[in-house]
């Protein structure tokens, strides 16, 4: 569907729905947090999945690391019908799909050591003898730049950022092909924030690894992203290079982030802008089409 | 714009410093903090998490959730020192004088009451309104925020309104008892952008409508540039530099500042891959302060001096100052 590159990754028809929370009134549906959603991510690139809260990108994450089962759909991963694998082949298979969460104070466990925390996936998938893997983990706190006396301590001696870089570890450790990042810095301070943004870069320029940046903010994805697609209500509405996507964004949606979103730059303060989305694009928005090389846009809403 | 005007500022804050005992000693949250807020004027008070601008904020109202305390300083409001009035005065400057903005919409309301009961509280209490009146002035506010249907919204329980909805009603509620004073403890950081947008644009049309001044307390340096019209930096308790808001941004001066605004992500101008500043480290440890000047370890441009000597606050122009040693006076 993108032209350059082999997918790593293939998303196909994608649909996730929770039914209606208890006690709702009959009339209320059940929402579609993931509405016939398709995505490819190219082997090696930085992908930038933005959109509002509820907009279904965490459903989205959470289905390809299968976590949460899609209602219906395809996923491709390495070549392998990814929804289909189970068990202990899926336990081995995870272990080239890996995830950094949003929170770093609740996604390690307060009661293990750092090293214990990035050991971890090397003991569960069986990798390495003892000593290789005490090897990896000091190889890999340098890696994310934490010091190796930080090998024996615990999460909580950790600031938000070191405990962010902890996850990083850890989610290496395995030598994933695909990494997912779910808002990774949006808990972050500023200055920390920069930090975190530029150890992936840098990790992905020496590791080769893919990467899903999934953000609400596109001035964080512009940092690091190649190419960055736009959700809203459970689907696509754009999906283009990054620099495109900056400069000639063409969906309505894309184009409200984009203004909406408050510059650090007081000159631009009186600015008028648009904060309502046109009545035309607010329904479901329709399929992807192409408008120019490599870059995508919805249709308009779908009648009915 | 309103061009503050010369009489005596609304809110003089002079020297505040605010302690919060712990088992490692004491921690100085907030270090003799000087302030100035004129009329109609908007300060923008920025800094990264543990910097002490939210103790600030609470100390302005006498708040400071014990066992912390204003160890030091006069806080002058409308000409009332409020670091001498008694708890009743002080309930009613907090309920009429001052209105504030939290953080988060959700843990800011009432969950067992409905809007429109917490919207009429205040000017009950305050203005002596019958329930009656309270409640048609809760309804008006509440339009004025831009709530599409607010008789709706004043029978709404707050778990029945969106993120925004919230955030609007906190407003107007905050401005029920017409307030000359409105502090916003990160009032949109917890909000999506376009929604953000929204609340943003309502506080800047609110404040020119009403004439208001706003003390605008945010980590978002965008959120800052949106609305202030000047701009305090703090890092480590302290003020580390101060000014006109088109001045910081356009030309900061503290080191701190300076690598700070290149760190940011933007939408526009410098591009991926063109190197970012980087700002190493992270921010000290309260209660075990590094000696002289705070941002001496990540300090690019630190020397000897730096790590003796706390730098006093230095006038580099018009209404503008800085805390480095590095920096010299206005020519």
């Amino acid at each position: 569907m993108n032209g350059a590159g082999a997918p790593i990754l293939q998303v196909r028809g994608l649909t996730k729905s929770y039914r209606r929370p208890r006690g709702a009134p009959d009339g209320v549906a059940p929402h579609k947090a993931l509405d016939d959603l398709s995505l490819d991510l190219i082997e090696g690139e930085a992908l930038g999945l933005v959109g509002e809260s509820g907009c279904g990108k965490t459903t989205l994450a959470r289905c390809l690391l299968r976590l949460e089962k899609p209602d219906t759909g395809k996923i491709e991963f390495l070549g392998n019908d990814w929804l289909a694998v189970r068990g202990r082949e899926l336990r081995r298979q995870r272990r080239h799909m890996q995830a950094v969460f949003q929170d770093p104070y609740t996604s390690l466990n307060p009661r293990m050591t750092v090293s214990q925390i990035v050991a971890e996936p090397l003991a569960i998938h069986r990798m390495g003898k003892l000593s290789e893997r005490r090897r990896r983990v000091a190889e890999l706190l340098e890696a994310v730049g934490l010091e190796r006396e930080s090998a024996d301590r615990l999460p909580r001696e950790f600031s938000g950022g070191q405990r962010q870089r902890i996850a990083i570890a850890r989610a290496l450790a395995c030598r994933p092909r695909l990494l997912i990042a779910d808002e990774p810095v949006s808990a972050l301070d500023v200055s920390i924030q920069g930090q975190i943004i530029a150890l992936l870069a840098d990790l992905r320029r020496r590791l080769g690894i893919s990467l899903l940046f999934i953000s609400h903010g596109l001035a964080v994805v512009r940092m690091l992203c190649d190419r960055v697609a736009v959700m809203y209500r459970g689907r696509l509405v754009e999906l283009a290079p990054a620099q495109k996507l900056f400069s000639q964004a063409r969906h309505p949606y894309t184009r409200l982030l984009l203004e909406a979103a408050p510059e650090p730059d007081p000159s631009r303060r009186d600015l008028q802008i648009g904060l309502e989305l046109p009545e035309s694009v607010r329904g479901r928005p329709g399929d992807l089409e192409q408008c120019a090389p490599a870059h995508w846009v919805a249709a308009s809403p779908s009648r009915g | 714009m309103l061009t503050p005007s010369q009489e005596r500022p609304l809110l003089e804050v002079e020297n505040l410093s605010v302690v919060f005992p712990t088992p490692r000693g004491p921690v100085i949250a907030v270090d003799r903090v000087s302030l100035r807020l004129a009329k109609g004027e908007t300060l923008g008070l920025v800094g990264e998490s543990g910097s002490g601008k939210s103790s600030a904020a609470l100390a302005l109202l006498r708040l400071v959730p014990s066992p912390g305390s204003v160890a030091q300083g006069s806080i002058r409001f409308q000409g009332d020192e409020l670091m001498d009035l008694p708890e009743p005065r002080l309930r009613e400057i907090r309920g009429r004088g001052i209105g504030f903005v939290f953080q988060e919409p959700g843990v800011a309301l009432n969950p067992l009451m409905r809007i429109g009961s917490q919207m009429a509280e205040g000017p009950i209490v305050h203005l002596g309104l019958s329930r009656h009146q309270g409640w048609e002035r809760g309804r008006r506010l509440l339009g004025e925020v831009g709530i599409a249907d607010p008789e709706a919204c004043m029978w709404a329980y707050p778990f029945q309104l969106s993120g925004g909805m919230r955030q609007r009603a906190l407003i107007a509620m905050a401005l029920a008892c017409e307030p000359r004073l409105l502090i916003g403890d990160e009032p949109t950081s917890a909000l999506d952008v376009s929604v953000q947008a929204q609340i943003i644009e309502l506080l800047k049309r609110i404040q020119r409508k009403r004439g208001l001044s706003m003390l605008i307390i945010s980590h978002d340096w965008g959120v800052i540039a949106q609305l202030a019209d000047r701009v305090a930096v703090m890092y480590a308790g302290r003020i580390i530099e101060e000014g006109a808001a088109a001045d910081v941004f356009q030309s900061p001066s503290h080191p701190y500042t300076q690598l700070l605004l290149q760190t940011v992500p933007r939408l526009s101008g410098r591009d991926r891959g063109a190197s970012p500043g980087f700002l190493p480290g992270s921010a000290p440890d309260l209660a075990n302060l590094p000696s002289g000047c705070a941002f001496h370890p990540r300090c690019p441009e630190s020397d000897p001096f730096c790590t003796e000597t706390a730098p006093p606050a230095t006038r580099i122009g018009s209404g503008r100052f800085v805390r480095c040693l590095k920096r010299g006076p206005a020519a």
